[in-house]
């Protein structure tokens, strides 16, 4: 097919032929075997697209849904007490009372003298909090991904909402929200470079996710066992950010 | 002379709203609902938890595919539908591994009265638009996002504006080198011309 064929279908396609044009068009189809398998080809291509920008749902989504089906079924245990999301107040105040406890009991060691230096796994696993994601879904195909990966995040089966949280930022890279929660996914399943990129990424945009970016670009320091580079980035935290009373007692801790 | 099959109620939920619109409530309870039977009835006939996943995604994929093409009218409860395509894939690869004379024909009670399905003349077809779905998820996602939004029909300026483009211009240039590449990858991924000869 020569190029000014390929134009030709993009404006039949575009539907920016006249009338007669148009019909030329459907004559050479009826007329010129090779003609028409391109004009064909090229309406699937369209009928496809049509699909998408409706949001249609992917073979890719479709796979993930599965995974996820799936796994919900094998991961059932008939002892297992039902999942407990991650959103619910009451289980963030189980976490900030074991994280309290585990501060008093690092403040303490540190207080009284010994030569070691705390953990840096261990104030990682005090300071980093749940972070619940609880968007809506509006029916569009980053939207039924956001429906498999929250609550599998929410779960925290990490590495299970993995694929569906890069299929979204794919989609909306812009989304800071979801991209601090890849961010957690990556640093929960040890891809500390990776949750890394994520993080500075916030850290250096002028979005509400700004802080959040500062904050856990520094605990990823600490995951990664470097105390020393944790304590670059929590004293870049600026007093104006809502961690920096956090940044600051974690500072003394190390 | 053949009359049209009618549209079953099913089609509006699992077709238009589950796979054309992308809302994920529908799809999940397609799994919640008939995995579970069309998994048991695999491993009645010789297979394990695995085959009976691994079939009964296959089905859903069938389904995606028929859900691509516009024309696709689901005419049987969707369960039915599953049931038919998981019956298929399974046979097939029994017959394969030589297995054959084990299985057993019982049709779950769930899906007796709906069965047997008209033979679907759109099979074939239907398996070109995963080629597309393929393919398009090769693209770049700037092209993958640029072939979208002009499909909603965002005006080009706009469409220049979101994606960072200097002009219009640039935006129907971009999208002719986007055509282009897909349908690159369309033909190197469809040597034969399978999907081609079946669309004359």
């Amino acid at each position: 097919m020569t190029e000014a064929d390929k134009l030709l279908l993009e404006e039949y396609f575009a539907d920016r032929l006249s009338a007669v044009d148009r019909t030329g068009v459907d004559r050479r189809v009826a007329s010129d075997a090779d003609f028409a398998a391109a004009f064909r080809e090229r309406e699937r291509m369209e009928q496809y697209l049509s699909y998408r920008a409706k949001g249609g749902v992917t073979s890719d989504l479709l796979a993930q849904l599965g995974q996820a089906a799936f796994a919900e079924s094998t991961d059932s245990k008939p002892a297992d007490p039902a999942p407990v999301p991650i959103v619910r107040r009451s289980l963030r105040t189980y976490l900030a009372l074991a994280a309290t406890v585990l501060l008093l009991i690092l403040a303490g060691w540190w207080l009284w003298g010994s030569e070691r230096q705390p953990d840096p796994q261990a104030l990682y696993a005090a300071y980093a909090e749940g972070y619940p994601l609880s968007g809506t879904t509006m029916g569009s195909a980053p939207d039924s991904l956001r429906a498999i990966f929250e609550p599998l995040y929410n779960n925290r089966e990490y590495a299970a909402a993995l694929p569906s949280l890069n299929s979204f930022l794919n989609l909306r890279p812009e989304d800071g929200e979801v991209r601090l929660a890849r961010g957690r996914a990556l640093l929960e399943t040890n891809q500390i470079t990776a949750a890394e990129a994520d993080f500075l990424q916030l850290a250096e945009s002028n979005t509400a996710f700004r802080e959040e970016g500062q904050w856990w670009y520094a605990l990823a320091a600490l995951k990664a066992g470097e105390p020393a580079t944790a304590k670059d980035r929590l004293n870049e935290i600026p007093t104006s950010s809502s961690r920096y009373t956090k940044a600051r007692e974690l500072l003394g801790l190390l | 002379m053949s009359v049209p099959a009618t549209v079953h109620p099913d089609h509006q939920r699992y077709i238009e709203a589950g796979f054309r619109q992308g809302d994920a409530a529908p799809l999940r309870e397609l799994y919640a609902q008939h995995a579970p039977v069309l998994i048991r009835w695999v491993i009645r006939n010789s297979g394990t938890q695995k085959d009976g996943q691994d079939i009964f995604q296959e089905a859903m994929v069938v389904l995606f595919e028929r859900a691509v093409d516009p024309r696709f009218r689901l005419t049987a409860p969707v369960g039915a539908f599953l049931f038919r395509v998981c019956q298929n894939k399974w046979l097939q690869q029994l017959k394969q591994k030589g297995r054959l004379p084990t299985v057993r024909m019982e049709v779950p009670e769930v899906y007796k009265d709906s069965l047997p399905l008209e033979p679907d003349p759109g099979a074939e077809q239907a398996k070109c638009f995963r080629l597309l779905d393929e393919t398009f998820a090769q693209l770049s996602s700037l092209c993958q996002n640029l072939l979208t939004l002009l499909k909603k029909g965002m005006p080009p300026a706009e469409v220049a504006t979101r994606l960072e483009m200097p002009e219009a211009n640039t935006v129907y240039r971009r999208k002719h080198a986007c055509i282009d590449r897909w349908r690159k990858l369309v033909r190197a991924a469809d040597p034969e011309g399978d999907c081609q000869k079946v669309l004359q």
